[in-house]
């Protein structure tokens, strides 16, 4: 049979080009993987869910209780957790999502803290901080859609937003949603569906396979055993067929946790928030990973806003996407401020760059001090302490961690002084 | 003209004008702006009617509104002569509180409250949750309009002014009197309630004093 394909689509050439590249081992280069292999699962449980779910607003006797008029998305959500393992699909599908999130993360937090960002892989950086840009908003359109009432409180919040934009956001978020936000807006539900079903994932896809295609053709960077080996050289096992196997051992050892996840940890069920109505949903949270951005919405007090031009320029809007346009543009900044000319080959160890290091922590210091203040609502605590810990929070950690590094550092040094002198000793 | 010149002005021609009728295709995208009767504004001689559906829009009782204990109602009036619940948009939605007349205090409307009975929308200013009524000890207040999605506090003593949190204005007061057993309408919001621009607010009210 190879031969009968080879004859006709060339496939040895394939294999010669493609399957036989190598690619480095080492236990943080699996993260975009487990990335990669959770958008699968999420892409084919998706399609599954989609066969079952109703796109639609209009009010239908609920699935459960015939007597209750709910909104038709709603009840087909109703439908779906009865049918057989339809409440686990739907929560494998959202634990893949949360893990998706959550290995994108930690993948950019690996590329970040070894340099991998750097010259040529810039074009990839920011490939990467789009695909998360998208992930997380195909996310939150996607907890939007079962239409209960916790979905409608986010949506009547991302709608907020988005109206928020000075000048252009009404129509903005008419042309959006469909139209004003209200409990019976009949265009809003089939946006979000055709938002998350066909446009997000269709940018998801493409975004992810010129990042792929991008890093075969940039070869990945090395490992630092890599160095030792064979400098220069490529030191890996190729994909095809050393490769392979390990992938997907990942690839079904992650799908079995995620499924154990599922099993024992119910999500969103939709039966606790009820159907979407005018009531408010108490202590309503987003998921962790904009849970930063609710604190900082939290935190931006109410006279923070003035007139530019006849736009409105207000506290949501502020809070909303001008603090998540800059932390972003932080991100996007990354590989700007590194001016080498030379390309990276090696993963870099990140204690070697402690500045680098430092303002990383930083960052992620700041995030965990907004995604706090998303909680100073419910302890009732004042917003002073947020805002001091906003630059107190980062600051110390920069300094602590530059104050850890060089420790590491003199002490290796103290030990690298101590074993010459034992050595020279011995010689004696 | 070269042919290269020919080419690229052809091309430039074709690109420029299947772009721009693609471009069609955003006018389709925003619906038309209907009003339904529902979504309309609360206006003057509406009756607030319970907003729990276990209560089947009946009136509010006076009975019913104490001090410590707030209603939650939609107004309801005539709209060309038909009756309707105007629950098609959250900004209706009302709380109706009491206090001791003495306890409210600028800049609450105070013609607009009657025996202590003082009425807002319960659509949060900041994004437009609904808001809760609970005691906010922090600030001393022992029923305050409190949003759970952001943490707006509004003080209802005193004209739901914002006390912490970043709503940008106060919750918007509905002016009422109280006649006979029932709780009515008595003007228009005193301030722009959520999601609705001043144009679209006084071209509502004119449409009402007209009818």
């Amino acid at each position: 049979m190879n031969q009968w394909l080879d004859e006709r689509l060339n496939i040895s050439r394939l294999n010669d080009k493609f399957l036989r590249k190598a690619f480095p081992v080492h236990h943080t280069y699996f993260l975009g993987e487990i990335t990669l292999f959770s958008l699968i699962v999420l892409l084919l449980t998706g399609v599954f869910l989609a066969l079952s779910y109703e796109p639609s607003t209009r009010l239908v006797p609920s699935f459960l209780d015939k007597t209750q008029m709910v909104p038709a998305a709603y009840s087909s959500i109703l439908r779906i957790n009865w049918m057989p393992f339809g409440d686990m699909l739907r929560r494998i599908h959202h634990w893949s999502a949360n893990l998706m999130v959550a290995a994108s993360i930690l993948h950019m937090m690996r590329i970040y803290f070894t340099g991998s960002f750097k010259k040529p892989r810039e074009l990839n950086w920011w490939i990467g901080m789009l695909l998360l840009v998208v992930t997380i908003i195909t996310a939150v359109t996607g907890y939007s859609l079962p239409y209960d009432n916790f979905a409608k409180t986010t949506l009547g919040v991302v709608v907020g937003i988005v109206q928020s934009v000075p000048w252009v956001g009404d129509w903005l978020a008419q042309a959006a949603f469909g139209g004003k936000f209200a409990l019976d807006n009949a265009y809003m539900i089939p946006r979000v569906y055709g938002y998350h079903i066909m446009l997000l994932p269709a940018i998801l896809l493409g975004l992810t396979g010129a990042h792929l295609l991008i890093m075969i053709k940039q070869k990945h960077t090395q490992p630092q055993y890599a160095k030792r080996i064979a400098y220069k050289k490529i030191v890996g096992v190729p994909l095809s067929t050393q490769q392979t196997p390990i992938a997907l051992m990942l690839a079904f050892l992650m799908a079995g946790i995620v499924i154990l996840f599922a099993a024992f940890i119910p999500v969103h069920p939709v039966e606790v928030f009820g159907p979407a109505s005018d009531n408010p949903v108490a202590n309503i949270k987003p998921d962790w990973y904009l849970l930063w951005i609710f604190g900082v919405l939290e935190m931006i007090p109410a006279s923070a806003k003035f007139e530019l031009f006849g736009g409105e320029i207000g506290p949501e809007f502020i809070g909303g996407i001008v603090v998540a346009t800059l932390v972003l543009l932080v991100m996007l900044a990354v590989p700007v401020f590194d001016q080498s000319k030379e390309n990276l080959y090696y993963s870099e160890n990140p204690t070697d760059h402690p500045k680098r290091l430092a303002a990383g922590v930083a960052f992620f210091a700041l995030l965990l001090v907004w995604s706090v203040a998303g909680y100073k609502n419910d302890f009732q605590w004042p917003v002073a302490p947020f805002w001091i810990l906003t630059f107190v929070a980062p600051a110390v950690s920069y300094f602590v961690t530059i104050a850890i590094v060089r420790g590491i550092k003199s002490f290796k040094a103290a030990d690298e002084r101590d074993r010459e002198l034992h050595a020279a000793a011995a010689d004696d | 003209m070269s042919r290269r010149k020919f080419i690229n002005a052809a091309m430039g021609t074709t690109v420029g004008i299947g772009g721009l009728s693609l471009l069609s295709i955003i006018g389709a995208v925003k619906p038309a702006d209907t009003l339904t009767p529902e979504k309309t504004l609360p206006a003057p001689g509406d009756v607030l009617v319970y907003a729990d559906p276990a209560k089947n829009g009946a009136p509010v009782a006076l009975s019913d509104i104490k001090e410590g204990q707030v209603v939650y109602a939609f107004p309801k009036g005539k709209i060309k002569g038909v009756d309707v619940v105007k629950s098609g948009v959250t900004r209706n939605q009302v709380i109706i509180a009491k206090f001791p007349e003495s306890a409210l205090k600028a800049p609450t409307d105070l013609k607009g409250t009657d025996q202590g009975i003082v009425v807002y929308s319960r659509q949060c200013m900041h994004l437009g949750c609904a808001v809760e009524i609970k005691a906010y000890p922090s600030k001393n207040l022992q029923e305050a309009a409190v949003c759970p999605c952001h943490g707006g506090v509004y003080d209802l003593t005193q004209g739901a002014r914002v006390v912490d949190g970043p709503p940008p204005a106060p919750l918007a007061q509905l002016p009422i009197k109280v006649q006979g057993s029932q709780v009515v309408v008595d003007g228009f919001f005193q301030s722009l309630p959520y999601d609705i621009t001043e144009a679209e607010f006084e071209t509502q009210k004119k449409e009402f004093e007209k009818a």
